[in-house]
């Protein structure tokens, strides 16, 4: 594959992870922040509607920008597997930014009126968890994949370059 | 294909494989989860009646409450470690101080754990305290404390707090009412 074609990937993962580490979550947050039940106000609170947001945003931006260098670099090569480890490590760091950032316990306050008459709390950091658990197997693999590729380097780039050359002379 | 690579292949799928279900999982948790809490459907009833209190400060050891309540699990999942807490309040002008300063005490406070409700299934029970199972004696006013001069003498209020573990014990939900006015009393 070309120079192009690969950036091109990379711009266009960037983009998926823009929207799905970003976007969606403070599409999310926003929409729930204040909704309304039966005319009583469900609040979330302002300072960890801040928080949450300032964290995905943080972390968003660095997991995209890793993205677009995973996907822009040649297959099996060593910069794609450094970049797609050091990917996974922003992913697992995102996951727990959702948890120090208070996003896995959210609390909601019911006002009616004016008066706080108690709040609506959901807690989901036993899935956070297990979610942090895939992420450890996936960070063998990319860890795996990186080792992978250093030792057999000559074999993947003889392949690469016959490849390359068959394409040049089928051409 | 390299040996190496069939091996990365087969863990790739496996972790394919759990993190669809874990998401399955995680959505259809949720989305059931949203289906018991609809205020709409009073899946979760607390109190599902009224409440019978016997707040008759004289006689402590008579002293009792009981909240009737039922929960429904219309869900997917079973609904775990099912925890009703209850706490009673009271409010009054305390004789004992110089300025018979406004007091703020806590008289009740009991946490029941109901165990688990499978999906489809209905918990009907009466959530109650008498006597010392639940009423703190240390904390309730003598009549002599209370500034009868005020009007009325004696505010009751209620905080009420429900939570349970939902969807494989990967959601945990808690609701929780404050300041719920129990009773006002003159002596």
């Amino acid at each position: 594959m070309g120079w192009f074609p690969n950036i091109l990937k990379g711009i266009i993962y960037m983009g998926v992870y823009i929207t799905t580490t970003m976007v969606v979550p403070f599409l999310t947050f926003t929409w729930v922040k204040e909704i309304q039940v039966l005319g009583v106000a469900i609040v979330l609170e302002q300072f960890q509607y801040d928080r949450i947001i300032f964290w995905i945003t943080a972390f968003g931006l660095l997991i995209s920008a890793s993205a677009f260098f995973n996907y822009s670099s040649p297959k099996q090569s060593i910069r794609k597997a450094s970049f797609a480890l050091i990917q996974i490590l922003l992913n697992c760091l995102y996951i727990w930014s959702y948890k120090f950032s208070g996003a896995t316990e959210v609390k909601f306050e019911i006002v009616f009126e004016v008066t706080n008459v108690g709040f609506i709390a959901i807690d989901v950091q036993n899935m956070v968890m297990l979610y942090m658990g895939v992420y450890f197997l996936t960070i063998l693999l990319k860890g795996y994949d990186l080792i992978d590729f250093i030792l057999n380097r000559d074999k993947i780039r003889q392949k690469r370059y016959k490849i390359t050359e068959e394409g040049v002379d089928a051409s | 294909m390299r040996p190496s690579r069939i091996f990365r292949w087969v863990v790739r799928i496996f972790l394919l494989v759990f993190t669809l279900a874990l998401s399955g999982v995680s959505l259809l948790g949720g989305f059931s989860a949203v289906t018991i809490l609809d205020p709409d459907s009073y899946n979760v009833n607390i109190p599902d009646g009224p409440i019978i209190a016997n707040l008759d400060i004289n006689n402590k050891p008579t002293m009792s409450i009981s909240v009737p309540f039922n929960i429904t699990n219309v869900g997917v999942y079973d609904l775990d470690e099912i925890t009703l807490s209850f706490q009673i309040g009271v409010i009054f002008g305390n004789a004992s101080t110089p300025t018979n300063e406004t007091t703020n005490n806590r008289i009740f406070d009991k946490t029941v754990n109901y165990g688990t409700v499978p999906h489809g299934q209905v918990l009907k029970d009466t959530f109650s305290g008498l006597g010392s199972d639940g009423f703190i004696f240390l904390n309730i006013p003598e009549l002599a404390e209370v500034d009868l001069t005020r009007t009325p003498d004696l505010i009751f209020h209620a905080n009420f707090t429900f939570s349970a573990m939902y969807s494989l014990q990967l959601y945990k939900f808690t609701v929780n009412l404050i300041n719920y006015s129990l009773a006002e009393i003159n002596i």
